[in-house]
């Protein structure tokens, strides 16, 4: 019986991912066909990208393409429609988003504390938007733009479902220039409220996330979930409850993982 | 007395859910709050402190902008579980 499979051996990453795009001319073409060139596509309404990207959609669907990475490169659609597939598309699993945000943090100069020492408020502001940017890409969702702003002491930023917005406390921004303590905890904040967007964005918008029974579980601690409560609901609640909503786990874990996988790369 | 707290926090600003929520952890509070919680039942403005190593209700209600309630239920965790909730308040919320 074994003999049979002899032939058989498990395959590469780089061959699994080369049998991907072994897609036929034919299928080729056909998607070849719904290409929009970015200057057209720019010039596009919200309401015409969406409904042309119901039919790439449907098409990449038929074709049997789940992962949109490996279109980059290959000309068959603008950079900019594979952006915004990206956030209609499955994101990759925990594991992989850690890693790839990982090596993103570590291999970003400017958050090296020797460098981000000498960056401007300003500076600072728009690296982290910079990198949310490319976040947001690995994660499958919309970035969302980051500003500085008051928040009282021991808050360190927070994530504005309703505006898609995130804050980051400026008297933390402020310090972390000198004290490498906040330095750290600012990068943890980057990497947790991004996390909340991608919580909001799977719970509210579209699921890209892999595991729908986790979706689930964010829902009851969000805005018309079960529990009826959620965000820093301290003040009322007190910490714990606050501690132990499910987003707030979620979001610590994959923070803390994230930190954790950029160091080893760091100071490897 | 549960009908009575549930009442008070309705009538000092919380909303049903966030009363709901809060309502069984209050009524199991540790020894030394029971009492500042009973006061606080009688009279909104006896919102008398208490401290747990460097943490006291005053700071929580100014620091963290807790509400008395709210600052009873984290001193019973930083009592049932101190070290759980002082990496907590000292990690901060985000």
């Amino acid at each position: 019986m074994l003999e049979e499979y002899e032939n058989i051996k498990p395959q590469t990453d780089i061959e699994q991912s080369d049998s991907l795009i072994r897609l036929g001319e034919s299928q080729l073409a056909y998607l070849k066909e719904v290409d929009v060139p970015s200057e057209i596509w720019q010039k596009m309404s919200d309401v015409q990208q969406s409904e042309h990207l119901d039919i790439v959609q449907s098409r990449l669907e038929e074709l049997n393409v789940n992962d949109i990475g490996m279109l980059k490169g290959t000309n068959l659609l603008s950079p900019e429609m594979i952006e915004e597939l990206k956030t209609r598309l499955e994101a990759p699993n925990d594991m992989v988003q850690i890693e790839q945000v990982s090596d993103l943090l570590a291999d970003c100069k400017e958050i090296r504390f020797e460098n981000w020492q000498l960056l401007e408020l300003s500076e600072k502001v728009e690296v982290l938007n910079q990198l949310e940017e490319r976040i947001a890409s690995i994660e499958h969702r919309p970035s969302c733009p980051i500003t500085a702003v008051d928040l009282r002491p021991g808050l360190w930023g927070g994530y504005n479902p309703d505006s898609k917005t995130i804050d980051i406390n400026s008297d933390y921004l402020e310090k972390s220039g000198y004290d490498q303590y906040c330095y750290e905890e600012i990068i943890d904040t980057l990497v947790h409220e991004g996390r909340h967007a991608y919580q909001d964005y799977n719970v509210n918008e579209r699921v890209v996330h892999p595991r729908q029974s986790e979706v689930d579980s964010w829902s009851e601690t969000m805005a018309g979930g079960k529990w009826g409560y959620w965000g820093d609901c301290s003040s009322e609640l007190g910490q714990r409850l606050y501690e132990q909503q499910s987003v707030e786990i979620d979001a610590r874990n994959f923070a803390a993982d994230v930190i954790d996988k950029m160091n080893s790369k760091i100071y490897a | 007395m549960k009908d009575r707290l549930y009442h008070a926090l309705i009538e000092r600003g919380y909303k049903e859910n966030s009363a709901k929520a809060v309502l069984d952890d209050l009524l199991h509070l540790s020894e030394p709050l029971e009492e500042l919680l009973s006061d606080w039942l009688d009279d909104e403005h006896n919102q008398f402190d208490y401290m747990v190593d460097d943490f006291s209700i005053s700071k929580l209600q100014k620091e963290r902008g807790m509400k008395y309630p709210a600052a009873l239920l984290t001193m019973d965790w930083l009592i049932k579980e101190p070290e759980e909730a002082k990496r907590s308040l000292s990690k901060g919320n985000r």
